[in-house]
């Protein structure tokens, strides 16, 4: 199709709306009324003392008011109940942190009347021995504290309200699994993340967007503590598979990881470290040893 | 002055009889204040033009909020409530913006 020739219309002629939207914002009634009111000899401003001017401001300001004192106590039930909610949790977690922090003293009472009544033979040996090994009791010894946390730019609420592309930068149960099984591949002997021991049935999973470890919500930065052989053991995780995991999870997604090794290290005893279900057999003899080291966790 | 202080009594009234507005009307309530701030600006912009007009502006404000209350209206019969809200907001929100760059070129001659 050939240009036609040349015409009057202006160029924005197809953009009129805007353009008197733009230009003309005042209301074309108030030049026309000016006009009206020279005409008839009157001054083209009328008082601002009118009746009817100061009604009608009195409405604007009443609508003003009323909407503003409206709008901002709408959501009032709302927060009330959301904050009685969170007030609920936080006083049921702390409860719950009452109570392990109670449980723990008294298993570790538990732990010490044990080793009194039982003397020093040979059952007594195996019997801190298990203890040890299931988690049981409390250890210290060398070992290297794993701290990892959110990318920086992932952090934010604001990143995480935005959903899909905010997870790239988070620490995930997944990573946190490899992380541990990692671990005790290269010769952990004791493993606790945010003071939580991991046993033979910890369990890392995901609850919505929370990390749980054993039901127990944990809150970032996660510092996984491992105690093992100094010379050997860091070296092992660092050259093995967790090391490589790590560097990639820190390269590609820019989750901050931070490595420290320590002469002496505490990992808490395991809490509730009871079975429901599952019985021993004969208790006469010392049972089978249960593989030197507790399984990894299970997803 | 005075229409200011006519201003300030009704926001004052406003706030402290604290009247519950219908939970039907309140859709309405926020694209009322636009509506509002729209005739005031374009009044405080005809006063500096030396053109004011009272009834102009008494009409013009009763128009803008029952035009837009009534698209508002529409817009939630025919589902797309949320949309023309935004329409009417974009419209307002422009007109307010030229009045107050008059009023600002008015007041600073910048």
């Amino acid at each position: 199709m050939t240009r036609s020739a040349p015409t009057d219309r202006p160029p924005d002629a197809s953009m009129t709306l805007l353009t008197s939207m733009l230009q003309r914002p005042l209301d074309p009634s108030y030049a026309a009324a000016a006009d009206r009111r020279e005409a008839q000899g009157r001054p083209r401003s009328t008082s601002l003392r009118s009746p009817l001017l100061i009604t009608a401001t009195v409405l604007i300001g009443l609508v003003v008011g009323v909407a503003s004192y409206n709008l901002t106590t709408a959501n009032k039930p709302r927060s009330q109940a959301r904050a009685e909610l969170i007030g609920q949790i936080q006083d049921r977690r702390s409860e719950v942190d009452a109570m392990t922090a109670q449980a723990t003293t008294l298993q570790g009472q538990l732990t010490d009347l044990e080793g009194e009544q039982l003397g020093n033979d040979a059952l007594a040996n195996r019997t801190r021995e298990l203890a040890t090994q299931v988690g049981a009791v409390p250890l210290h010894g060398p070992g290297f504290t794993l701290t990892l946390d959110d990318a920086p730019t992932s952090g934010s609420d604001a990143a995480a309200e935005n959903g899909g592309q905010a997870d790239q930068g988070k620490v995930l149960a997944k990573d946190l699994q490899y992380v541990t099984n990692a671990l005790w591949e290269s010769g952990a002997e004791a493993v606790s993340i945010n003071g939580k021991r991991l046993t033979a049935t910890s369990a890392i999973r995901f609850a919505g967007s929370a990390l749980v470890v054993d039901y127990r919500p944990l809150t970032r930065p996660y510092v996984v503590t491992a105690l093992g052989d100094p010379k050997r053991f860091p070296a092992a995780f660092a050259d093995g598979a967790g090391g490589t995991y790590l560097s990639t999870l820190r390269n590609t997604f820019g989750i901050r990881v931070d490595t420290e090794v320590s002469d002496d290290l505490t990992v808490p005893a395991a809490v509730g470290l009871t079975t429901r279900y599952a019985r021993s057999g004969d208790t006469g003899e010392a049972t089978p040893s249960p593989g030197t080291t507790p399984s990894p966790t299970a997803s | 002055m005075i229409p200011a202080i006519g201003l300030s009594l009704g926001i004052i009234i406003g706030l402290l009889l604290q009247p519950a507005v219908p939970v039907w009307l309140q859709p309405y309530l926020p694209i009322a204040v636009i509506a509002a701030l729209d005739a005031v600006f374009g009044a405080v912009r005809a006063i500096l033009d030396g053109i004011f007009d009272d009834k102009v502006f008494v009409i013009s404000f009763l128009s803008n909020v029952i035009v837009a209350a009534f698209i508002v209206f529409l817009g939630d019969k025919l589902g797309v409530g949320a949309q023309l809200s935004t329409g009417v907001v974009v419209v307002l929100g422009v007109r307010i913006f030229s009045n107050v760059a008059a009023i600002r070129r008015h007041l600073f001659d910048a």
